[in-house]
């Protein structure tokens, strides 16, 4: 005989388990490349504030490098809207599996 | 909201998969059982393409050693440029062609040859404008920016669900 409660139970136990456990990687995983990417931005334009000032860049050169660093901006936002649809997709699998398994132990 | 309000998430329209209750017995699992099934054809984001990858790493290596040889005017390098320009906008095309669910990708490589922009496409168009090569120093920060933004793009692809 399937038992209901016993299966709603598992299943929403595993999907709490799961949501805290995915949600907790997300962030530290977004922080982490974030924060690798401003340190990225701030030696270059350290670097690049210095070449302006001896003479090895012109103001030209130097400004596109700087809008080089927005696009880029850009692309890391793309980056990590995938990288979090991504793990939808990867949460959607595991809630079948999820299912799948509450299913077998509510039987 | 209800079980039959469309949602839209990351571009796709999805279907709304109802709040789980216990103790309801059959009515709520087949529920349960239909959201599941409405959810199985929703994914959020295209898996991941080994075509996209290696036309994005391949193409990572033929822009950064053109970038190297912009010390000189762009004449000599004009049937390099133009293959390099065609290639990028394949890779546009092909990316664009997977539709809404490979949005991310394509906005990046739309931002990767724009040519009004400040990576490789508007790179290109400045070296063709100029006339002339470039300083060692600026071709080293344009080598760095564009190679990080075929990073991007790179990352995001190897990332993607595999079959």
């Amino acid at each position: 005989m399937f038992n209901f409660d016993k299966f709603f139970k598992e299943l929403k136990d595993g999907v709490k388990d799961m949501a805290k456990r995915e949600a907790k990687d997300f962030v530290k995983e977004a922080t982490a490349d974030s924060k690798e990417f401003l340190d990225t931005v701030k030696d270059d334009l350290k670097t690049w504030s210095e070449q302006l000032a001896r003479g090895e860049l012109t103001k030209d050169e130097f400004e596109f490098l700087l809008g080089g660093k927005k696009d880029l901006a850009k692309m890391e936002a793309l980056k990590q809207a995938g990288l979090a649809a991504v793990r939808v997709d990867r949460v959607r699998t595991a809630l079948l599996d999820l299912v799948i398994a509450a299913a077998t132990k509510s039987v | 909201m209800h079980n039959d309000s469309p949602r839209v998430t990351f571009g796709v329209t999805c279907w709304w998969a109802p709040p789980l209750k216990t103790g309801g017995g059959r009515k709520n699992t087949t529920i349960l059982l239909a959201s599941l099934l409405l959810l199985v054809g929703c994914a959020a984001i295209t898996g991941y393409d080994p075509t996209s990858y290696k036309t994005a790493t391949d193409l990572k290596a033929e822009a950064l050693v053109l970038i190297e040889k912009a010390t000189d005017p762009p004449g000599p390098h004009k049937g390099a440029i133009d293959g390099l320009r065609v290639k990028l906008r394949q890779a546009w095309e092909y990316e664009k062609g997977k539709g809404s669910r490979n949005r991310f990708t394509s906005e990046q490589w739309r931002l990767m040859i724009d040519p009004q922009g400040n990576l490789l496409g508007g790179f290109l168009a400045k070296w063709e404008s100029s006339g002339s090569g470039f300083g060692d120093a600026f071709l080293q920060g344009v080598s760095k920016n564009v190679g990080d933004a075929f990073d991007r793009i790179i990352e995001l692809e190897s990332h993607k669900v595999k079959d």
